[in-house]
């Protein structure tokens, strides 16, 4: 579904990805690890269509109706809109946006987009209501602030939160598992595994192994330098745990 | 050019709707219609201002002075005007031109010790109040206050006794009709005895999108002791007509006004609040919104006016501008001598939403005391870039995610007022994009 090909990427006038590729299809999960500052948030952003992350070279297509389309000629809510959800590494604070009503109004701009008809706000209340449980969270967050005064692992939460009331069919998860406890990272991995299905496919950036054995991956990449260095599966996380990533830099 | 002076301009916009005017009130009491003689000679003694004068800087009247004015006729308006900001529950005034057209006698049971009277009712029966009132601001020298007192005799007067409390919104909704050059000039007078309650709002609107009228309002504010007053003015006149309105208010000792100024509406508006705090303990909250399109202007200028210790004051403004347009901010906030333990506190914030338009913002602190805690401020900026492409990234459409943020600046003041704020949100939340 993602096809991602000699991408090149630049901040300004660095060059962060240096001709990078990957191939996700539905029903993957994909972990990516790497030194920091190898890029991964970079690639994450351009997904997401960030307007500070230019695409110097190179393709990504993602298919909309079976069907590849040129990824980059969609706007950031277009992506959003055919299923790109990316959990943030640092979810910004929205001041005076109310939680509940930006999750409402992005579920039902989705539901626009489809041809689906809209949620009303009760229908909706009892459907997030549904997912805050599932996720463990406290349901007052709903009226408060979109990300403000929460902390590090709300955020990292409630960009779960939105991500099930989304259901996206490509969800980046950028180390949302960084700044979790035990009990919450088995809660959100658990989120991510209630989405996973046939159709849909799970990138994850992390730092950790620990992620990775509620979320079991299909492949495992090292991102370093702006590149692919190596892929393999599960066993690769294991070892990078174990040796760092000296050996593989070199 | 030719130069004519604003004395002259003065004269010649207004001297004959004042003369027509004072044909038809040849009836009032001597003293009356004497009172209104003084006010035109002094509006016509200092003239329309210019922008040399300091208060008008950034503001100019040109519109005014583009032909004579007539007193706005008597007229009514069709219900689907009206409807939007109707609620149940309020106690609601209509005033269609200045007049009002509401029966009194239709609003049904009042709480015992509420006066909802005509301003001219209650000066012809020598209400003390009322005369109190008009002799604290006779020798006021601004302009428009003393072109509003020249044609006293439109709008309300409302008493609360001592303890009294009305639940009930007073809801005073001012239509202005027709597409002459019309003027309209109401007074109200809102006057709370001790630790007396109530609720008032004002809404500005215009029949249709094409009058052009003038609205110069007063409304003058009294709360005695341990009262408490919550006061909206809500400006949404038609895009042409120009709007001058003052609110005065006097507080005694730990008397308590919230006041709301939301400004949407109008080609030139100017709103002035002035606050004298006058009695220990006494405390006011002003907070304004004002959202400026094409061609608009609004200019807010506020005085709190720290006479005694121990006051406080809380001022939050918010502009909102999009296309060429342009706002100013005056905040003075004034300390005596003897006000020792002021808390003041002013805050200006705007969001622009066009490299076009323009915010003049200015602060004004005058501190003669030396125990006080006062802070001001004021900010302009932009939409955030990051709030945007969060908010995009999860799938709203550009004009729905900045519709969103744009809502989300001003409802931090909006609020301040829950009833108002449920009515007037599809206003506000249509006005940009
Ligand atoms: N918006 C930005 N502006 C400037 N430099 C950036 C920006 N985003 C990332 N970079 C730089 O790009 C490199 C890769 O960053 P990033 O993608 O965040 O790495 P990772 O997520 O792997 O830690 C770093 O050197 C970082 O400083
Ligand atoms: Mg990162």
């Amino acid at each position: 579904m993602l096809d991602i090909s000699n991408l090149h990427v630049t901040v300004g006038a660095k060059e962060i990805l240096k001709g990078l590729n990957l191939k996700v299809n539905e029903g993957e999960v994909h972990a990516i690890m790497g030194p920091n500052g190898s890029g991964k948030s970079t690639l994450s952003k351009v997904l997401a269509g960030h307007p500070d992350y230019a695409v110097a070279s190179g393709t990504i297509h993602y298919d909309i109706n079976f069907k590849p389309k040129n990824l980059l000629d969609l706007a950031p809510d277009e992506r959003a809109r055919a299923g790109i959800f990316l959990a943030y590494q640092y979810p910004v604070e929205v001041p005076g946006v109310n939680n509940a009503e930006f999750l409402r109004a992005a579920f039902n701009a989705i539901c626009r987009d489809q041809g689906v008809e809209e949620m009303d706000p009760l229908d909706f209340d009892s459907y997030l209501r549904e997912k805050i449980q599932f996720l463990g969270m406290d349901a007052k967050f709903m009226d408060r602030q979109l990300n403000v005064d929460f902390s590090g692992g709300e955020k990292k939460r409630n960009e779960i939160l939105q991500m099930a009331v989304l259901a996206p069919r490509l969800a980046i998860l950028d180390e949302t598992d960084s700044g979790l406890d035990v009990d919450s990272l088995r809660l959100v991995s658990e989120g991510v595994n209630k989405l996973r299905s046939d159709s849909n496919a799970v990138v994850l950036i992390t730092h950790y192994q620990r992620i990775l054995s509620y979320i079991v991956p299909d492949f495992v990449h090292i991102l370093a330098n702006g590149q692919i260095i190596k892929s393999g599966d599960k066993s690769l996380a294991l070892e990078i745990e174990e040796r760092g990533y000296d050996w593989l830099l070199n | 050019m030719n130069q004519v002076s604003p004395a002259s301009q003065a004269a010649v916009s207004f001297a004959s709707a004042f003369a027509g005017f004072s044909r038809d009130r040849a009836g009032d009491a001597a003293w009356l219609r004497e009172h209104r003689e003084l006010a035109f000679a002094d509006f016509v003694q200092i003239g329309l201002p210019t922008r040399k004068h300091e208060d008008w800087r950034y503001t100019s009247l040109r519109s005014l002075t583009e032909g004579a004015f007539s007193l706005a006729p008597q007229d009514v308006v069709s219900a689907e005007v009206l409807a939007p900001h109707v609620q149940a529950g309020d106690i609601t005034l209509v005033l269609v031109n200045g007049r009002l057209v509401t029966p009194l006698e239709q609003l049904g049971d009042l709480p015992t010790g509420l006066l909802i009277a005509p301003l001219a009712d209650a000066l012809s029966v020598n209400v003390p109040a009322a005369l109190r009132l008009l002799k604290r601001y006779a020798t006021a020298q601004q302009p428009f206050s003393q072109l509003n007192e020249a044609f006293l005799g439109s709008g309300l007067f409302i008493e609360w006794g001592p303890r009294v409390t009305c639940e009930r919104r007073i809801h005073i909704i001012h239509i202005g009709s027709g597409k002459d050059r019309l003027v309209t000039l109401p007074r109200h007078m809102l006057v709370l005895g001790s630790e007396a309650k109530g609720e008032v709002v004002e809404t500005f609107v215009s029949s249709d999108e094409g009058t052009t009228s003038f609205t110069n309002t007063v409304t003058d504010i009294e709360l005695a002791a341990g009262a408490q007053l919550d006061h909206q003015r809500c400006q949404l006149e038609a895009p042409q007509a120009l709007h001058i309105g003052r609110v005065r208010a006097e507080l005694a000792a730990a008397a308590k006004l919230t006041s709301l100024s939301l400004s949407a509406g109008a080609k030139l508006a100017r709103i002035d609040i002035d606050i004298g705090l006058a009695g220990q303990g006494s405390e006011v909250i002003l907070n304004g919104l004002y959202l400026t399109r094409e061609g608009q202007h609004v200019d807010h200028h506020t005085v709190v006016d720290h006479q005694v210790p121990n006051a406080k004051s809380r001022q939050l403004y918010k502009g909102i501008l999009d296309g060429v347009s342009r706002a100013v901010f005056n905040g003075v906030v004034r300390v005596r001598r003897d006000a020792q333990l002021t808390q003041a506190y002013q805050m200006n914030r705007n969001l622009l939403l066009s490299s076009d338009a323009e915010i003049d913002t200015k602060p004004e602190l005058q501190i003669d005391a030396d125990d006080v805690k006062c802070s001001h401020g004021a900010s302009v900026g932009q939409l955030n870039d990051d709030h945007l492409f969060y908010l995009t990234s999860r799938g709203l459409p550009p004009t729905e995610a900045r519709r969103m943020l744009v809502q989300a600046f001003a409802d931090d003041v909006m609020l301040h007022a829950p009833r108002l704020h449920a009515t007037l949100r599809p206003l506000t939340m249509g006005y940009f994009l």
